[in-house]
């Protein structure tokens, strides 16, 4: 990992056997980065955000559960069976038609893997983790989310201790829309804070 | 096998940790070590049974180690005799089927 020194968890043994890996097949020409980037950045897509959809989805349909998460994330979030050591102090912030939250990490790239699976390759990139800190209205219209003026924007600096997740407002319309069906409308970048729903 | 197929296969592999039966990875290099599973399979001629029988010797030689350290394991057996491995020293003129033709742009 290019950022490795400013990670604040060190690299496992592991880490580093699949990293050399990768190296002597892209030196012996049976990979290449590109391909290996594209199928990962496949499963940042499909099989990522599954996890924090089901969360968010349980929230809009259970005022009970919203309390819960919004109150403790980590304990709320194990409810459902998602956990893990990336996933230990989970705080959940709510988007109101006042507020919108987005999440960033400035130092590297601390991100809630249990419940958002891979982030995606510009989470990591130092213009957005820059950026987002500076000009997030700008920087999120930039990316087409563009939130009113009326609407304070709190930006979150997720941490190897704290690992934010966004509960975005439940769209209009998804009246009588079972758990599964709005599990559906939820995705990876409304949970980071870049997306409205 | 196309790069679809292989996706497909690696996707299917019935031992993957999931929920809600999409697969899921708790850290990038999970990703990174089953993707490239996915791309050694295909590039060097094999098919996923066969990663799949070193992942159940692996899985039954160490029942305790966890489950994406197995995978590792695999397929460092499968690199090791695709290209000598970490451990194998050198390749003598690069025995890999397929892989020196092709190369990286066969797809």
């Amino acid at each position: 990992m290019a950022d490795g020194h400013h990670h604040p968890l060190p690299t496992t043994a592991v880490e580093d056997r699949v990293a050399a890996l990768e190296a002597l097949l892209v030196d012996k020409g049976i990979l290449d980065a590109a391909s290996m980037d594209a199928i990962v950045e496949h499963y940042e897509h499909a099989v990522g955000p599954m996890n924090g959809a089901t969360v968010v989805a349980r929230a809009w349909a259970d005022p009970d559960y919203r309390a819960r998460l919004l109150a403790d994330g980590t304990p709320a979030i194990a409810e459902l069976g998602f956990a893990g050591p990336e996933g230990d102090h989970m705080v959940v912030v709510e988007n109101t038609d006042a507020v919108h939250n987005v999440v960033v990490c400035t130092l590297c790239s601390c991100y809630p893997w249990p419940v958002l699976g891979l982030p995606p390759n510009w989470y990591k990139s130092p213009p957005y983790r820059s950026r987002m800190v500076r000009e997030p209205r700008a920087l999120l219209a930039e990316m087409g989310c563009v939130v009113p003026d009326e609407v304070e924007i709190r930006v979150w600096d997720s941490s190897a201790e704290v690992r934010y997740l966004v509960l975005p407002q439940r769209p209009a319309g998804s009246e009588g829309l079972t758990e599964e069906e709005l599990a559906a409308l939820v995705t990876r970048d409304a949970m980071i804070g870049v997306q409205r729903l | 096998m196309s790069p679809v197929e292989a996706r497909d296969a690696a996707f299917a592999e019935p031992t993957l940790p999931r929920a809600n039966g999409a697969p899921v990875f708790d850290a990038p290099w999970q990703a990174r070590a089953h993707a490239m599973a996915v791309l050694v399979v295909e590039r060097t001629g094999r098919t996923w049974d066969d990663f799949r029988a070193r992942l159940i010797g692996a899985v039954t030689e160490s029942p305790d180690r966890p489950y994406w350290e197995s995978w590792v394991a695999a397929l460092d057996d499968l690199v090791d005799e695709s290209v000598g491995g970490l451990s194998g020293g050198a390749v003598p003129g690069g025995g890999v089927p397929g892989a020196a033709g092709d190369g990286p742009g066969a797809c």
